[in-house]
């Protein structure tokens, strides 16, 4: 018969009230695991989600995140063919590296000529290809599907709009959208000859210089709108783009203004028919934890490439912060939960403890008048708290686990997380994080001995004649 | 194996046979009673020989338990000194105290205060947790102790399975558990019938002549009483009288007991 022994024995005295405190901890327990395990898996999807649009790094002139937007040519990197070549055929990158691709961002004004409608847009050239590749990265080993890339290689003039836009632009008819709203009818009219006349006239202007053009090609059956933009002379320029469809983006501010494009025809809009430039270069390497490796060694490449002082690399949580508000309100959540669960385990097993020492008082009279001293006495108690508590939580983290893993994730629930347009599955990942698991059995164990801290003190410092007369 | 060696004392080479192995002066000690300042012991002179079989006597009330308690070392008094085989425990810190009490006092309790999530032989081996580190030598001797308190058998019982005097009798191997020179029995036979009140004397007094300890009890029973090597009788706190006693009794069936 060990310490253990008797603290086991102790705690089937009172089956039902062990029981129940038992409960209360496993309760708990599951509660830090599954919503972890849920944060952890939420967390993947979103990573998963962020690299497949921002990639991990992106090289870009220093200052471009703050003030890029307002002037492209002033911070496009002109070169940037040379500098994705160093990249892909660096013998250091090469096995971290997935895709190396420019974008170009755009902004301006969009017009939909037929209607009469214009919107400004934000727009971002791609390689359509090298998209493709970035849309299907699964680094995190979530069995997502790929995201599928809207652009068309063979469309070169071609892209797709948020359907925020594609409702200023008036184009739910043309391109047959449902739940597309239709402007009111006055207002349109009434805003509409001015930049109808101001708009063609620069469509004309630039057909004439257009590789392709709108009115000429067989396309023509495509709906189709103008982007005005500034060339990097200041003259405005104006490329017509068919649009393919729409892509629905979760944020609406970002669905009123949304348009993607190859990279040539927003080459085009910003440095002229000849022109060339790229806003950054995304770099999407096989795997997440890479990122501090392949990023010392771009910089590296960079201090030997011409105009690479002046350049930066800033990884996806820098260019796209949002990433960290949603992993930071998902994770203060948890802490959430876990406090509550913390508080839970401390008030039952204090409970319980403190009363297992009110009904205990006669023996523990008679251990100290056998020679225990209070230390024994503490301790007795503490590990009997420590026992429940430690009980609970490894019977809660595997119930957890298993409902987790057994029953949430094969029950193929969806939700569209905020900011989000398409739904992503509720998972659970626990398994995968040990240190949750590990964590939580250890925190509440923790949490279980400091709750019976108090009784137990309190057993201890029992004067031995009063507990005795107790009996 | 053998049960005589089971029960054998240790003690104390260095004390004479005829040194009292506890001597009292001057002792106070009150308690509250709410916010009333009760006396219990009031100026209490005592030397209780060596090796004796000795009761302290008195109505309920007198406070012969706290004279039990104090020497016993489980409290402390407002005035006055304890001397328990040469040591002061008034001297002793907390833990120093626990020491002491675990390796030179036994106890037997009234209400036999066994811990009951334990069985008989783990009640008397628990004891041993403070003073004997090998688990099996601790398992044989209570296993051995039981076998000399009559309860050979009965090792795997847990309190509830067992009579009042079944109980008493575990609780006496449990105080003879750490070979203490001094065992100290509250009301020992309070709580159990007439007959095996006297079971239980008779067995703690074959005890007391096998292993030379000093027994003290607190006791109004009179069969106890006679039982007695020595009886200091108390009354309102005080002792009034300190005498040999009135038989020397060997089996059982020679002591009369009274219950309470």
């Amino acid at each position: 018969m060990n310490l253990l022994d008797l603290a086991w024995r102790n705690l089937l005295r009172n089956r039902r009230r062990s029981l129940l405190t038992l409960g209360a901890l496993c309760i708990g327990a599951m509660a830090v695991v599954i919503f972890g395990g849920y944060v952890a898996a939420m967390i993947n999807v979103l990573q998963t989600d962020t690299v497949r649009d921002s990639g991990h790094l992106q090289i870009m002139r220093k200052g471009f995140l703050d003030f890029g937007r307002g002037n492209p040519e002033r911070f496009a990197i002109r070169d940037y063919p040379a500098l994705i070549t160093r990249i892909a055929d660096d013998p250091e990158l090469k096995p971290m590296l997935r895709v190396a691709t420019p974008i170009l961002r755009v902004q301006g004004v969009a017009g939909n000529f037929a209607a009469g409608a214009s919107s400004t847009y934000a727009g971002t050239g791609w390689q359509v290809a090298e998209r493709d590749r970035l849309l299907g990265w699964d680094g995190n080993g979530l069995g997502l599907p790929p995201r599928a890339n809207r652009l068309q290689a063979d469309q070169p003039e071609a892209g797709v709009i948020g359907l925020g836009l594609a409702q200023l632009l008036s184009m739910c008819q043309a391109l047959e959208l449902r739940d597309c709203a239709m402007p009111p009818a006055a207002a349109t009219q009434d805003d509409a000859p001015a930049i109808d006349a101001s708009l063609s006239q620069l469509a004309a202007q630039s057909s004439a210089t257009s590789v392709t053009n709108a009115t000429t090609t067989p396309a023509d059956a495509t709906p189709a709108i103008e982007l005005l933009s500034a060339t990097s002379g200041g003259a405005p320029s104006v490329v017509r783009m068919q649009v393919l469809r729409t892509e629905r983006q979760g944020v609406r501010d970002l669905d009123m203004v949304y348009a993607a494009m190859p990279i040539a025809l927003a080459e085009r809009l910003v440095f002229g028919p000849e022109g060339k430039g790229a806003s950054a270069i995304v770099v999407q390497l096989e795997h997440t934890e890479q990122i501090a490796a392949a990023r010392a060694r771009i910089e590296k490449l960079l201090a030997d490439f011409p105009g690479g002082a002046n350049m930066e690399v800033r990884d996806f949580k820098d260019v796209q912060p949002q990433y960290n508000q949603v992993v930071n309100m998902f994770s203060a959540l948890f802490q959430f939960i876990a406090l509550l669960m913390g508080a839970v385990t401390l008030f039952s097993v204090a409970n319980a403890v403190g009363m297992s020492v009110g009904e205990r008082v006669g023996e523990i009279g008679t251990l100290r008048s056998m020679g225990f001293k209070r230390r024994h006495v503490r301790r007795m108690f503490i590990l009997e708290g420590a026992l429940i508590g430690t009980l609970g939580a490894v019977v809660g983290v595997l119930l957890g686990t298993l409902l987790g893993e057994y029953g949430i994730n094969q029950a193929g629930i969806t939700w569209t997380p905020p900011g989000r347009a398409m739904p992503v599955p509720v998972g659970v990942d626990a398994l995968n994080h040990p240190a949750l698991l590990i964590g939580t059995v250890a925190i509440l164990a923790l949490i279980a001995c400091l709750s019976s801290l108090w009784p137990a003190n309190r057993a201890a410092k029992m004067e031995i004649v009063e507990a005795l007369r107790h009996v | 194996m053998n049960a005589p060696h089971a029960i054998t004392a240790s003690p104390n080479p260095l004390r004479p046979a005829d040194t009292p192995i506890a001597r009292v002066r001057g002792l106070h000690k009150s308690y509250l009673l709410g916010e009333v300042k009760v006396p219990a012991l009031r100026g209490v002179d005592v030397d209780i020989p060596r090796g004796c079989f000795t009761v302290i006597a008195g109505p309920s009330g007198s406070g012969k338990s706290t004279l039990l308690h104090l020497l016993g070392c489980i409290d402390r008094p407002d005035s006055g000194r304890v001397e328990i085989d040469g040591v002061s425990p008034q001297t002793l810190a907390d833990d120093q105290l626990s020491e002491f009490r675990a390796r030179r006092i036994g106890f037997v309790f009234q209400s036999f205060n066994l811990l009951p999530v334990l069985s008989a032989v783990e009640n008397v081996e628990y004891a041993m947790r403070l003073v004997a580190h090998d688990p099996a030598q601790r398992r044989q001797r209570a296993r051995e102790l039981l076998g000399e308190v009559g309860l050979g058998g009965m090792e795997d019982r847990r309190p509830n399975q067992l009579s009042g005097g079944q109980r008493q009798r575990v609780a006496i191997a449990r105080a003879l558990a750490n070979r203490p020179d001094l065992v100290l029995a509250d009301e020992p036979t309070a709580n159990l019938d007439g007959h095996t009140g006297a079971e239980i004397i008779a067995l703690m007094r074959r005890i007391q002549r096998q292993t030379g300890a000093s027994f003290i009890f607190s006791s109004h029973d009179a069969g106890l009483i006679r039982a007695a090597d020595v009886c200091i009788r108390v009354a309102d706190g005080q002792v009034v009288g300190q005498t040999a006693g009135q038989t020397t009794p060997r089996p059982s069936q020679e002591v009369q007991h009274e219950p309470a």
